[in-house]
C-alpha cells in the first residue's frame, strides 16, 4: 500500500513537472516565400520562462541580396501564413550581420528590458513589456510568428523562418521515466 | 583629452548613422504635374511602405485641373527611370475613397498590400498571385524611380497630372546626421576653448 503510493506520487511528480518547464525552445526552417527570393537556413529561439530571457541562434546563406534587417514578426492573423508587424527590438537584432548574403548569429536579449523589443510591439500589446511578453510567447507557442531576414532584393524580407514548438526532450524523458515506474509497479503487483 | 573626446564623437557620429541605415519605412514623394499639353494642376503625393507589415500609405493633394476626377491609381513600373508610361498597380477602378466628381481635394488613405483587393488583379497576376511579390515589386520600382502616381481626369482620360515618385532620404538620416555634425561642431568648440 504504501509502495503503491510512493510510486503514485513519483508518477504524478515526474507527469506534473512538464507543465511547468522553464524553457521553450522554437525551432524553424529558413525559406523563401516570395517567387525568385533564394536561401536557406535555420532559426532556434529558446524561452527561459524563469529569467524571461530569449536566446537566438541563427544561421542562413544563399540570399539574393544582401541582408538589410532581421527580426522576429508576430503575431500573424492565421497560423503559419501571412505577415505581421515586427516584435522585437528594431531597426534590426543588435550584432545581426548586415550587407552579407550568409551569417550566423548567435545572441540573448532580456525580454524585461524595453529596449529588446520594438516600441510599436508594446504599446500594441499592453504599453508593458509584461504584457508585450505574454502575447509574443502566446503567438509563437500558436505558430504565429517568423524570423524574417529582410534584403536588397527583398526587402519584405528575402527569407523567413516560422517558428514552432520543439517538444521538448525533458518532456519525453520525464514521460518514459513514469511510463518504467508504471512497468516496475505492476510487475511487483502479482506477489 | 582631445583624442578620446573625438573617438567618443566620431563612435556617437557613426553609430547614429549606422541606426539609420535599416529603418523599415521607405517613403515617396513628388509633385503632381500635366505632362500634356492643354492640361492642367498641380499638388504633391507621398506614398509610404512599410516593409514590415506591407502597407501602403498614400497622401495627396490637388488643384487646378481642368476636369473633374475619374480615377487615382499608382502606375508601376515604366521601362526606364523617370518617363513613359505603365499599368496600374493598385486597386481599380480607383483607390477607396479618393474625391471623384472634382478639380481639387486631398486623400490620405493607408492599404493592406496583404489583401489581394489593395492590387490590380493583372498587376498581382503578372507577380505570381503573391502580394509578396507584387510589393516586392513597387518596392523596387519606387526606388528606381519607375512608379507614379496617376489622377485621371473627364478631360484626360489617360491622366491628367503625375507625381513620378521618387525615394526620400529618411528624415531619420538627417536629423541623426545633423544631431552628429552638432555633436562633433560642439566637441571643436570645446577643444579649442
Amino acid at each position: 500500500m504504501l509502495r503503491n503510493l510512493l510510486g503514485a506520487l513519483a508518477l504524478s511528480l515526474a507527469l506534473s513537472a512538464p507543465a511547468s518547464a522553464v524553457v521553450i525552445e522554437f525551432f524553424g526552417t529558413f525559406g523563401p516565400e516570395a517567387v525568385g527570393a533564394t536561401g536557406t537556413g535555420t532559426a532556434s529561439v529558446t524561452f527561459d520562462t524563469d529569467t524571461n530571457i530569449l536566446t537566438y541562434a541563427v544561421s542562413w546563406s544563399g540570399t539574393s541580396g544582401t541582408s538589410t534587417a532581421a527580426h522576429i514578426h508576430c503575431c500573424t492573423a492565421s497560423p503559419n501564413s501571412g505577415n505581421a508587424g515586427v516584435a522585437t527590438e528594431t531597426p534590426s537584432f543588435a550584432g545581426f550581420p548586415l550587407t552579407v548574403t550568409s551569417g550566423t548569429f548567435n545572441a540573448s536579449r532580456d525580454m524585461d528590458v524595453a529596449a529588446n523589443w520594438n516600441s510599436a510591439f508594446i504599446t500594441a500589446n499592453g504599453g508593458t513589456v509584461a504584457s508585450a511578453l505574454a502575447v509574443f510567447i502566446a503567438g509563437m507557442q500558436d505558430d504565429r510568428a517568423y524570423f524574417n531576414i529582410h534584403t536588397t532584393t527583398f526587402g519584405g524580407g528575402e527569407i523567413r523562418a516560422r517558428l514552432d514548438v520543439v517538444p521538448e526532450p525533458s518532456t519525453l524523458a520525464l514521460a518514459a521515466f513514469g511510463l518504467a515506474g508504471l512497468a516496475a509497479f505492476r510487475r511487483r503487483a502479482p506477489r | 583629452m582631445l583624442a578620446p573626446r573625438s573617438l567618443l564623437g566620431a563612435l556617437a557620429l557613426s553609430l547614429l548613422l549606422s541606426a539609420s541605415a535599416s529603418a523599415h519605412e521607405f517613403e515617396f514623394f513628388a509633385l503632381l504635374e500635366p505632362e500634356l499639353a492643354g492640361a492642367t494642376g498641380s499638388g504633391s503625393v507621398t506614398i509610404t511602405l512599410d516593409v514590415d507589415v506591407l502597407t501602403m500609405h498614400v497622401e495627396a493633394s490637388w488643384t487646378g485641373l481642368s476636369g473633374t476626377t475619374t480615377a487615382a491609381h499608382l502606375h508601376c513600373c515604366t521601362a526606364s527611370p523617370g518617363v513613359g508610361d505603365a499599368g496600374v498597380a493598385t486597386m481599380l477602378p480607383s483607390f477607396t475613397g479618393f474625391p471623384l466628381g472634382v478639380t481639387s481635394g486631398t486623400y490620405d488613405q493607408t492599404f493592406d498590400m496583404n489583401l489581394a483587393s489593395s492590387w490590380n488583379p493583372a498587376f498581382l497576376a503578372a507577380n505570381f498571385n503573391n502580394v509578396d511579390n507584387a510589393f516586392n515589386t513597387i518596392w523596387l520600382g519606387l526606388q528606381n524611380d519607375q512608379g507614379y502616381f496617376n489622377i485621371h481626369t473627364t478631360t484626360f482620360g489617360g491622366g491628367e497630372i503625375r507625381a513620378r515618385l521618387a525615394l526620400v532620404p529618411e528624415p531619420g538620416a538627417f536629423t541623426l546626421t545633423a544631431v552628429g555634425l552638432a555633436g562633433l561642431a560642439a566637441l571643436r568648440r570645446r577643444a579649442r576653448s
